[in-house]
């Protein structure tokens, strides 16, 4: 061993100093670089992960949305076709009624003519009559004036107590 | 004072002179005179002649009957109006009004009471009118 040691000269204590400086250098290397940066890194690691896990969160929330967004599109078109149904039954149940209403008061006002119609026709020949019976009673009148005999007065006399 | 009415006056006039004698009626109507003119009701005094005479007539059982004819009436046909009228009311003898009125056109139109006869041409037309008219 010693003569290797003198060999290559190697100096045991140098060797020793070295290996302090070296596990000094390692240290304070350790201390103030490599364990910041790991931590550092540790910090961004974690930072991109939950960067990465919210993407993913984000992309899942849009896929949920998006069907969530469909799905209320659909109930919407569904419901606005029900209404769109109701309404237009509701309009030709009005169309009918109204149609019906119309109808009736057509069919009232149509009556109602009639009637008057009856009346003023019935009114008219009433009228009609009686002028004609007061000139056919006239005209009779006139016709007799002067022309009922004694024979035929006394005639009339006996039948009326007879 | 409370007015008493012709016919209650003509009653107990008729009642008063029954069975009187001409002199004694004449004596009783005096005094109904005098009553009226108390009472002032001689206004009143014709309303109780009519009365009167219609109760008259009654109790004779003379019916009253007014006949108008637009031709005058020939006896016969009186006659036989007159014996209508006993036979159909139960009278023991009738008075006739006779009136003349020459719209009736021909016949006869009977008044005895309440009840009318017509039997005029002029009725006949009227009837004939109504009948047309209906």
């Amino acid at each position: 061993m010693d003569s290797f040691v003198s060999a290559f000269h190697i100096d045991l204590k140098i060797i020793i100093a070295q290996a302090i400086n070296l596990a000094v250098v390692v240290f304070v290397l350790y201390r103030f670089a490599i364990k910041p940066l790991k931590k550092n890194l540790d910090e961004r690691k974690v930072t991109i992960e939950k960067g990465l896990s919210d993407a993913k969160e984000n992309a899942e929330l849009l896929v949920a949305s998006k069907h969530e967004h469909d799905k209320i599109l659909s109930l919407a078109r569904i419901e606005a076709e029900k209404i769109m149904h109701d309404v237009k039954k509701n309009a030709e149940a009005k169309r009918a009624e109204l149609l019906e209403s119309a109808q009736a008061d057509a069919k009232a006002v149509a009556m109602a003519a009639k009637k008057d119609l009856e009346a003023e026709k019935h009114k008219m020949i009433h009228e009609a009559k009686k002028e004609l019976a007061g000139l056919v009673v006239s005209a009779t009148e006139k016709v007799l004036i002067g022309t009922v005999s004694h024979h035929i007065d006394q005639k009339l006399v006996e039948e009326a107590i007879h | 004072m409370q007015k008493i009415s012709p016919k209650i006056l003509a009653s107990a006039l008729h009642a008063a002179t029954k069975g009187q004698t001409a002199t004694e009626s004449a004596q009783t109507v005096k005094s109904f005179v005098n009553i009226l003119v108390k009472k002032r009701m001689i206004g009143k005094s014709e309303e109780v002649i009519e009365a009167y005479r219609k109760l008259t007539l009654d109790e004779k059982g003379i019916v009253e009957a007014e006949v108008t004819t637009s031709h005058p009436l020939a006896n016969e046909a009186e006659e036989n109006i007159k014996k209508f009228i006993k036979k159909e009311f139960g009278a023991k003898d009738v008075e006739i009004h006779h009136k003349l009125e020459e719209s009736l056109l021909g016949g006869m139109k009977l008044k005895v009471g309440d009840t009318i006869v017509d039997g005029t041409l002029k009725g006949r037309l009227t009837q004939l009118q109504r009948e047309l008219t209906k």
